[in-house]
């Protein structure tokens, strides 16, 4: 089972139309794809058409009161299932912080889910805490979209600051360009600037487009609705280079 | 929710717009009208997937074209991959779980047609307040073509739940049964179909399975079990020849294997003259079928090869498989030839008659088969252990060779003969001797590649088909099977005490030691 979560300290970035559209274009090849809606928000579970309500909320989950599995609900896709989110999820990092060990409470959490699943996607929630920290730890891939502004890079490099002072190496950060506006020079620019200073940047960029927005009315993935469109060829060539870069091709 | 008991037969009588009128009527359905879908089921040979309680289908649809791995019995979708044909091989599709999971069942076996139905469903869908599924139910009308004339199958409800929302489906599924009062399918959309091909799934098995009685005539039995045997090779003749994958020719020689180990090990149930010609045919149907499942094995095994290869060599080995694959294109040609001959048609047609005739009226023809099994096995335990035991670490590698050989057979009579035993007790014992076994066939194995490979680069060589990459490449890798050669030979003495430890001893004496 591979872990990737899409994470941004920033807002409105775009991380919760990547967790859907990657793991539906996951689901497509054969995978058996789980989304764990994170944010307490509960856009990856609109998008699914569900309601963000998880019985007993984050305590009995991180508990263990209530198993994963027994939470999981299934989608209009086959093969692709959803954890929803709660709006208690804004206390999971108060209920994480009294545990010694918080990451391996979520890997416990998701142990049971390791036979089931080949893929499991992380939409998390725009904060730093122990909660991300945490995803950071459990995660193969931190899957990092980045609207090509000033703001949007200083967010960058503060996680990438983060990361380096907790000392968290086992994870693959993967920044890539979305939202990007060709007509803005400044976004021009920065998407040709950016992966000279950091090499490890994913190539492909999502664009800003109104398919994308429509996913919020169709509740769906881009590639279902929308196969031929900009948006779903560009997510598919993001799937592509994220799976060469973990090897999974 | 019992998996089997999500499907409902539609009686012909019962149109299916009623039915439906009468869902639409009871439930907030949405209706996504009919989908037209031609579904290929594809399986094994052997039926690999079937016997998993799985299916495999190339799903067309106006909506695209898909391959889909289900349930057998509840048609529950258990992974499936977009915009794909079937390919001959699992192995020749993209990489991903779905591949993974395919090759791990079906290995190197060609997916063949199994059947093919085209159907059209009413798609309806059971939605909650969000408009979002939570169950979805098709009345489908399926037909079937292919080798018999279109026809259809009986009309079917299905019920499919959507993990989370239980309760919605279990009242679309009581209200199937008790307000619609259909019944549930006895058998799947898949072997209605292979029932009404009259193919009988699962019924191809390459192990010995005959029933023996031990009160049975040892000719009889003996009889019995080398029909079986001859099934084996006809059923893989077709196979082997248009060469659909390697294990039809490889179930074939081992059919063979074990009709020359009978007619060896049973002496004097037959009459020696008899049986005389036939041991000399089949030695003959032995050698013929040779070379092509040598190169088989290479050709298997380039993956293995490449692997034991540091990563800067391998692209050095290409030329090798194109190599192989050549020599073995001409080998099947010449295979084909052979296959097609009329000394090998005779060889089985005489081999038939022989079988159905009547008894021979040798020396041990009449006694029951327990009494002559259990000498012959115990026999050949005997020479196992006597062979296994002589061999210390400087024995020749032809001492093990020989234990091989003998230890197969062994094998061979264990399993044509396992019927008369307590399965609790023959199993085991079959299992010990199959793992002394792998660790002779490792050290064989290794040592005839190392050879073959040396060889190839020679030939190679001379016809100046290698450079000097090449020839290096080769010659690492006969160096890398030199040393996995060694290290089964250290493996031996541990495999054989094993196998000769006072469990397996005293289960041999008391099941085959004759009184």
């Amino acid at each position: 089972m591979r872990i990737l979560a899409t994470y941004n300290l920033k807002g409105g970035v775009g991380k919760t139309a990547t967790a859907v559209n990657l793991a539906w274009l996951a689901a497509s090849e054969g995978a058996r794809v789980l989304v764990w809606d994170m944010d307490p928000q509960g856009a990856a579970s609109f998008y699914f058409r569900t309601r963000p309500k998880v019985k007993g909320g984050s305590k009995a989950l991180l508990r263990g009161k209530r198993p994963l599995e027994d939470v999981v609900i299934g989608t209009e896709y086959d093969n692709l299932d959803l954890l929803p989110a709660d709006f208690s999820y804004r206390h999971m990092d108060s209920h994480l912080e009294d545990e010694k060990k918080p990451a391996r409470v979520i890997l416990r959490m998701l142990r049971p889910l390791s036979e089931e699943y080949d893929f499991v996607f992380l939409d998390c929630a725009p904060s730093i805490s122990v909660v991300s920290e945490s995803v950071f730890k459990v995660s193969d891939a931190l899957l990092v979209p980045l609207i090509p502004t000033t703001l949007s890079l200083r967010t960058f490099y503060q996680i990438i600051e983060f990361i380096e002072k907790k000392g968290i190496t086992g994870v693959r950060m993967l920044p890539f360009f979305s939202m990007v506006d060709r007509r803005k020079r400044l976004h021009n620019e920065i998407v040709l600037e950016l992966p000279m200073k950091w090499p490890h940047m994913l190539l492909t960029c999502v664009p800003y487009a109104s398919d994308i927005e429509k996913m919020g009315v169709n509740r769906g993935a881009v590639g279902d609705f929308a196969r031929s469109s900009l948006s779903a060829r560009a997510y598919r060539d993001l799937w592509e280079e994220i799976k060469g870069r973990l090897d999974l091709t | 929710m019992s998996k089997n008991n999500l499907q409902f037969v539609i009686p012909a009588r019962r149109p299916v717009d009623a039915l439906k009128g009468r869902l639409v009527r009871s439930f907030p359905l949405a209706d996504d009208g009919q989908l037209f879908r031609r579904r290929h089921f594809f399986d094994t040979f052997d039926w690999r997937l079937y016997r998993k309680g799985l299916t495999l289908e190339e799903e067309q649809t106006d909506r695209g074209h898909r391959l889909v791995l289900r349930n057998l019995d509840d048609s529950t979708v258990l992974r499936w991959v977009d915009g794909v044909e079937m390919p001959r091989f699992a192995r020749d599709l993209r990489r991903g779980p779905f591949r993974e999971r395919l090759v791990e069942m079906t290995a190197m076996r060609a997916l063949l047609p199994v059947a093919e139905i085209r159907s059209h469903a009413y798609q309806l869908r059971l939605r909650d307040a969000e408009e979002k599924t939570v169950a979805r139910i098709e009345l489908e009308l399926a037909t079937l073509n292919g080798e018999v004339q279109a026809r259809r199958l009986p009309k079917r409800l299905r019920v499919l739940p959507v993990r989370g929302h239980p309760g919605p489906a279990r009242k679309l599924l009581r209200f199937a049964s008790k307000q619609l009062e259909l019944k549930p399918v006895r058998r799947s959309l898949l072997d209605e179909a292979l029932a009404a091909y009259g193919r009988k799934p699962r019924s191809y098995n390459n192990k010995p399975r005959v029933r023996l009685s031990g009160k049975e005539p040892a000719e009889k039995a003996l009889r019995k079990i080398l029909r079986q045997q001859l099934g084996i090779i006809e059923t893989n003749v077709t196979g082997a020849r248009q060469y659909i994958d390697t294990e039809y020719l490889h179930d074939l020689r081992v059919a063979v294997r074990r009709t020359r180990t009978l007619l060896g090990r049973f002496k004097r149930v037959f009459t020696r003259d008899q049986v005389l010609p036939f041991k000399r045919e089949f030695a003959w149907l032995g050698e013929i079928t040779g070379p092509c499942r040598d190169l088989d094995v290479h050709l298997l095994g380039f993956e293995g090869y490449l692997a034991n290869l540091e990563p800067d060599l391998r692209p050095a080995l290409a030329p090798v498989r194109q190599f192989l694959v050549h020599r073995h294109a001409k080998e099947q040609r010449r295979l084909a030839a052979w296959l097609d001959s009329p000394r090998f048609r005779s060889l089985l047609a005489n081999w038939r008659r022989f079988l159905d005739a009547p008894r021979t009226g040798a020396r041990d023809s009449e006694r029951p088969i327990r009494a002559v099994a259990a000498e012959r096995i115990w026999r050949q335990y005997r020479k196992v252990t006597r062979l296994g035991g002589a061999i210390s670490a400087e024995s020749a590698a032809a001492k093990l060779h020989r234990l091989r050989i003998e230890c197969k057979k062994l094998r061979y009579l264990l399993e044509s003969c396992r019927s008369l035993y307590p399965k609790k007790r023959v199993t085991p014992f079959i299992a010990a001797v199959k793992r002394l076994q792998e660790n002779l066939g490792d050290f064989h194995d290794f040592h005839v590649q190392a050879v073959a490979l040396r060889n190839i680069g020679r030939q190679m060589e001379e016809e100046k088909l290698a450079g000097r990459d090449t020839l290096g490449a080769i010659e690492a890798l006969a160096q890398k099977l030199d040393k996995m050669q060694t290290r089964s030979r250290r493996e031996f003495q541990g495999a054989f005490e094993v196998f000769d430890r006072p469990r397996n001893r005293r289960n041999a004496r008391q099941l085959f030691r004759p009184a």
